[in-house]
């Protein structure tokens, strides 16, 4: 005796995965035969891909837009660039330059030292901030 | 466990030794995508770059305790959402408010010079996440953004699978209701 079919409520709670591309191969296989002969739930998963397409392109052009989004340069991590001194910043960024023989690449290392320099030089007093935002 | 993957566990692996090259790595990383997340699940700029950066703390400190039993982006997130979640308590504990206009104007980015109607069915689309729940908003971010499984969300939301699957449902009729069918493009 053959399975018995799946209502549509059961398959479109496995669509956004079908969407997404994670379902296990069994998951697939029987999203995909229920598609076969169902039109709604093939609007649905239109629909679904639709929304997928739609929240990516979205939310990626929202944190792009958002000042220090890319970089790292969080609250947090402002407070220890600020307190980084000029003379350090304009020595470092000269050494790199030198060493990395391109302002693109002297950028990024740059960059990476202060990720480094974000954790490991920590005053007090951002110790005592970092205390309170981390439980 | 897919290359990707791999390589960020070894990332971690490497942090618990103090390697900083490859924390540093894990940043650059990883800081977009908890900022993305933060600010979905609490629509607020600044708290959600202080989440990311409190999730960066805690992995460098916590790199050590990773042991590899689940992925690398079910632990990471699944520190994200415990940091979201106090960081919603606190506001809820001072009682920030948050309203539909105040909310909309924390989500809302410049549109610097982009067309008309992309800005519009960007902003449309955020105005309908915004209309979701915290929890129901997450899911969605989940699934569609960072592309996880519901297995893996359930573990980092700590909720059974079928949760995820009725919050995701939930949010789908919810956003299908709001935005403009697809296949005519966007």
């Amino acid at each position: 005796m053959s399975a018995p079919a799946e209502t549509c409520e059961q398959i479109k709670t496995l669509l956004p995965w079908y969407a997404n591309g994670t379902l296990s191969d069994e998951e697939k296989l029987r999203v995909t035969r229920h598609l076969h002969r169902c039109p709604l739930c093939r609007q649905a998963l239109i629909d679904a891909l639709h929304m997928r397409r739609l929240i990516r392109r979205s939310l990626q052009q929202l944190v792009t837009e958002t000042p220090g989004a890319t970089s790292g340069e969080g609250p947090l991590a402002r407070m220890v660039l600020q307190q980084l001194s000029r003379h350090l910043q304009v020595e470092m960024l000269g050494r790199l330059l030198v060493e990395a023989g391109s302002d693109t690449a002297a950028s990024g290392q740059l960059q990476d030292i202060y990720s480094v320099a974000l954790w490991r030089w920590i005053p007090p007093a951002l110790s005592r901030l970092l205390r309170q935002h981390v439980a | 466990m897919d290359t990707g993957q791999a390589e960020v566990e070894n990332l971690i692996k490497a942090t618990a030794l103090g390697d900083e090259r490859a924390f540093s790595q894990l940043y650059r990383t990883y800081y977009p995508r908890l900022l993305r997340y933060a600010l979905v699940r609490l629509n607020d700029r600044d708290a959600a770059h202080s989440v990311a950066q409190q999730v960066l703390v805690a992995i460098w400190q916590g790199a050590d305790s990773f042991d590899g039993r689940s992925r690398p982006d079910s632990w990471i997130f699944g520190i994200a959402h415990h940091k979201t979640v106090d960081e919603q308590r606190r506001r809820d504990y001072q009682s920030v408010p948050v309203g539909p206009e105040q909310m909309s104007e924390n989500l809302s980015a410049p549109s610097g010079g982009r067309p008309l109607r992309q800005v519009e069915h960007r902003d449309q689309l955020l105005r309908a996440l915004q209309q979701l729940s915290p929890h129901h908003r997450e899911v969605v971010f989940l699934a569609f953004y960072e592309d996880l499984p519901y297995q893996e969300i359930s573990e980092i939301l700590d909720i059974p699978t079928g949760t995820v699957k009725s919050r995701m449902h939930y949010a789908m009729n919810h956003l299908r209701r709001l935005l403009p069918r697809g296949g005519g493009g966007d």
